[in-house]
This record gives structure tokens, sequence and C-alpha cells, in this order.
């Protein structure tokens, strides 16, 4: 009977502390200070916690290099941009306002 | 009356070309990370913001509401990309099983990277789309639980539950793959 409870209260801590692990091993001060004790005493006392948040500490770092080596253009081409002002212009004008306007009477 | 409401297509056009500026980048670092096409991510990033144009009715400024909201447009039409891409590849498998002279199909620049980025990326794609979206989310665009919520349209805590495991998933994954 004992060990039932003492297994339920430690179910429990662990559910409590669980969402924020993660929060804990990619961006620790996105966590309140409560919240980063709350985790850091329980991955002191729960092996299994612990070991999954080396592991997702690892995964994070991976990505993070990663993504260091990754490069991606950080502007639109130039003809996707002028396509997309020159479509909304259309849309934008009188003529077509009025058009969308008769289209959702009818509708 | 001709002049003032030219004035006013002059202003709202300017103010989407500034949101267009503002997150042009972080849409494209988004999608490209779903998609792994530059190509593929350019367009959808492009029919995001005319989503934008068409259905946003409040103002066209920066704002957390917006950000969401192109994440979360942009997020449905590279699932959308993705599905076709998989019917498109379903059929030039079947093509390729029925004629000798198959050429593969081209999928425009692909997105190259180095081999221990691939693995990482690899496994990732292993992962469902929700669990790549939550990761991607949280650590590359490095967003809060909450802004995670407003994009996906889950709970607070189930971001939490469900980044959790996901991470422990990659982990898994990339020790597989020995990336680990």
């Amino acid at each position: 009977m004992k060990k039932c409870r003492k297994r339920k209260i430690l179910k429990q801590a662990c559910r409590t502390a669980l969402p924020l692990i993660a929060d804990y091993a990619c961006s620790p001060g996105r966590l309140s200070p409560a919240q980063r004790r709350l985790v850091k005493r329980h991955l002191e006392t729960c092996r299994n916690c612990s070991k999954t948040a080396e592991e997702i500490q690892y995964a994070v770092r991976i990505l993070r290099s990663a993504a260091a080596m990754t490069s991606i253009p950080t502007r639109l081409t130039a003809d996707r941009r002028q396509h997309i002002l020159k479509l909304c212009e259309i849309l934008h004008s009188p003529d077509s306002q009025r058009r969308m306007k008769t289209c959702r009477k009818k509708a | 009356m001709d002049t003032k409401h030219e004035d006013q297509n002059a202003v709202k056009l300017a103010a989407f070309d500034a949101l267009v500026s503002e997150y042009e980048g972080v849409l494209l670092r988004y999608v490209t990370r779903i998609v792994r096409s530059h190509d593929a991510a350019q367009d959808i990033v492009q029919d995001a913001f005319i989503k934008l144009f068409q259905g946003w009715e409040g103002e066209l400024r920066p704002s957390s509401e917006i950000s969401s909201w192109l994440y979360r447009v942009a997020h449905n039409c590279a699932v959308d990309y993705l599905r076709k891409e998989t019917r498109r590849t379903l059929l030039h498998n079947r093509h390729a099983e029925e004629s000798d002279d198959f050429i593969h199909p081209n999928r425009g620049e692909a997105f190259r990277l180095n081999e221990s980025a691939e693995n990482a990326a690899a496994a990732l794609h292993k992962l469902s789309l929700r669990d790549q979206q939550l990761i991607i989310l949280k650590i590359y665009e490095e967003k809060s639980y909450k802004e995670i919520s407003e994009i996906t349209g889950l709970s607070v805590g189930n971001v939490g539950y469900i980044l959790h495991y996901a991470l422990k998933k990659l982990a898994e994954e990339l020790k597989k793959s020995s990336a680990i």
C-alpha cells in the first residue's frame, strides 16, 4: 500500500515538471525562477526525467548546430515580391472591390 | 473622391509592403525547414502574404496576431504542398515501375545541407508534421509556449506535453542515425 502511494506521488511530480522540461532544455530564461527551481529539484531526484532532459538537451544542441550550418534566403525573390504587390494592387483597385461586393451580394 | 481613394490605396499598399519586409525572412526560414525546398518555400510564403491581403480585416501593422496568422496560414500551405508532393512522388514511382526511360521529377532547388545537418534534418522529418512544427517553432524560431499555442491552436499546457514527447522522439531518431 505504501509502495503504491509513493509511486503515485512520484508520477504526479513528473507530471508537473514534464511540460516545463522542454523549456528548461531549450530556453530556461522563459521559465519563472519558481518554475526553474521546480524542474531543477525534480531532475535531481527523478532519474527517468533527468535522463530524458539530457537527451532533449542533446537533440536541441544538434538541431541548433545544424541550423548554424544552414543558409536560408531571408528575402523573397524580386519577381515574387513584385507579383504579390501587383496582385494586391489589382485586388485593392475600386473596380475589383466593386466586383467583389457584387459577388458577395449575389452569394 | 478618386484622389482620396488613391491615397488610401497607396497607404494600404505601403503598409502591406512594410509587412512583407517584416515577416518574409522568418516565414521563409520556417517554411523551408518544413518543406525542405527553397522554391516551394518561396511560393508558399508568397501565397501566405496574398491570403493575408485578401483575408485580413484589421489594420495591416506588425503585431503578434498578424505574426501568428501568417505562421498558421504558411504552415497549412506547407502541409498542402507536402501532401501534393507525396501524391506526385507516388504517381512518378508508379510510372517508373512501368517505363524504363523514367526521368526523376524536378522539384526545384533542393535544400542542401552538410552531413551532420542533413542527419538532424532527416531525423526531424521522421516525426509527424505536428511534432516538427512544435520543434521548429520552439528551437529555431524561439517562440514561447503561449506564442506556439496561438499559432497552432493547442492549449499552452498541451504545447509543453507534446513538445516534450516530440523532443524525446527526436533524440531517439538522432541516436538511431548516430548523430548523437
